[in-house]
């Protein structure tokens, strides 16, 4: 499932349900976007998985409609792009991507 | 609110909210004015660098921190906002039982800026209020809720929720600060402190506080943190990068970072902390 193919708004209790996964080329854009467009107030920083993708709690996607904390961000994105390039992972199998955690520090 | 004597912290605060696009009730500046003359009251205010009780009507308030320095006059400590790392304004609530920060799942947390190296050895305190129990269990039986730690030199200046099995996973609300919080984890743990069956704070550092009340210390070899990384809240940086590995998933109420607390001075902020949560209809601890 693609990005593209969910219906927005999102509610909240659906975004919980899923990640969303990209390269890290895509990240880096994105991180630029937010450079340009976000504010401390919203920071998505995604988790690197095991097979070197990101991926964040799709419940960012919340935030994307007007008044929320990343709308200027989502309205400056190329959308089209965003919609293929990002794939929609059920939660649980995202996070069964994830590193071990770290030891004891 | 007109009529109304406020704190120059709340006035200051109320501002700082607005210009972060936030709002204000009136029960909560009532609430948070309160908290601020309570901690005049016990002679606290300066022991405080920073402190968030995460309140305000959007998640955009609750990022403004109350106390971002020792005094009005003071230069900030840390960031003016707190930097929201991957919260939705979905994982704030302001009051109820489950009142504050909610992580959910990990890799959520603040950024304060506020630098580990300021303090000095024997100096400081990290505190936080846990409002909910941790959702699932670390496989290593550790996460961290706020502070630092350096793998080069095992330096570490935070505190964490290292739990011995699944049974310990109570809420707490707990204040650590004492008389050494600076040392090195090769000094051991507090792993026998706390009892079965309720949530305890594990800490590598002499003392521990939790709900006001000191649950034991130690005096072993204490060194600065002398690294310019900035404290984040719901898990630790290391080596100067923000851990989400062992970042906490629970609902965090309040924190704060300043200077170290001795037994009366922990008692009296959990005293304020109390007051305030009944106020806000807050869960106490």
């Amino acid at each position: 499932v693609k990005l593209r193919d969910l219906e927005f708004p999102v509610s909240i209790d659906t975004a919980r349900q899923y990640a969303l996964v990209f390269t890290s080329a895509l990240a880096q854009r994105l991180a630029a976007l937010h450079a340009l467009h976000g504010s401390p107030n919203c920071v998505p920083m995604p988790r690197t998985l095991t097979d070197g993708r990101l991926m964040l709690c799709a419940d960012v996607l919340t935030e994307v409609e007007p008044g929320g904390l990343l709308h200027a961000m989502w309205a400056a994105a190329d959308q089209q792009v965003l919609g293929q390039a990002v794939e929609v992972m059920a939660w649980a199998d995202a996070v069964a991507l994830l590193p071990p955690e770290p030891p004891l520090a | 609110m007109p009529g109304d004597y406020l704190h120059p912290d709340t006035v200051s605060w109320i501002a700082r909210v607005a210009a972060n696009g936030g709002s204000v009730s009136r029960s909560t500046v009532l609430a948070v004015n309160s908290f601020c003359n309570d901690i005049d009251l016990y002679g606290l205010r300066r022991r405080f660098y920073r402190l968030n009780l995460l309140c305000g009507s959007s998640l955009q308030s609750a990022l403004v921190p109350l106390f971002v320095s020792e005094s009005a006059n003071a230069t900030n400590r840390g960031f003016a906002t707190d930097t929201n790392v991957s919260f939705v304004s979905a994982d704030y609530a302001e009051t109820g039982a489950s009142a504050g920060l909610n992580a959910r799942v990990q890799g959520k947390y603040l950024d304060t800026g506020v630098l580990g190296n300021i303090f000095e050895p024997f100096g400081a305190h990290l505190a936080c209020g846990m409002v909910t129990p941790e959702i699932s269990n670390n496989t290593n039986g550790f996460r961290c809720m706020i502070g630092l730690y350096r793998s080069s030199t095992t330096i570490a200046f935070q505190l964490d929720n290292r739990r011995g099995n699944a049974n310990l996973r109570n809420a707490i609300c707990g204040i650590v600060g004492g008389a050494s919080p600076i040392e090195r984890t090769a000094g051991g743990t507090f792993t026998a402190l706390g009892g079965a069956g309720v949530g305890y704070f594990i800490a590598s550092w002499p003392s521990l506080y939790k709900n006001g009340v000191e649950l034991g210390s130690r005096s072993t070899l204490c060194e600065k943190y002398s690294h310019a990384d900035t404290i984040t809240v719901w898990t630790q940086k290391v080596d100067g990068v923000a851990n989400s590995g062992v970042s906490t998933v629970a609902t965090l109420g309040w924190y704060s970072i300043g200077l170290n607390l001795d037994a009366a001075q922990a008692g009296a902020f959990d005293d304020a902390l109390r007051k305030f949560a009944v106020r806000m209809q807050r869960r106490l601890p």
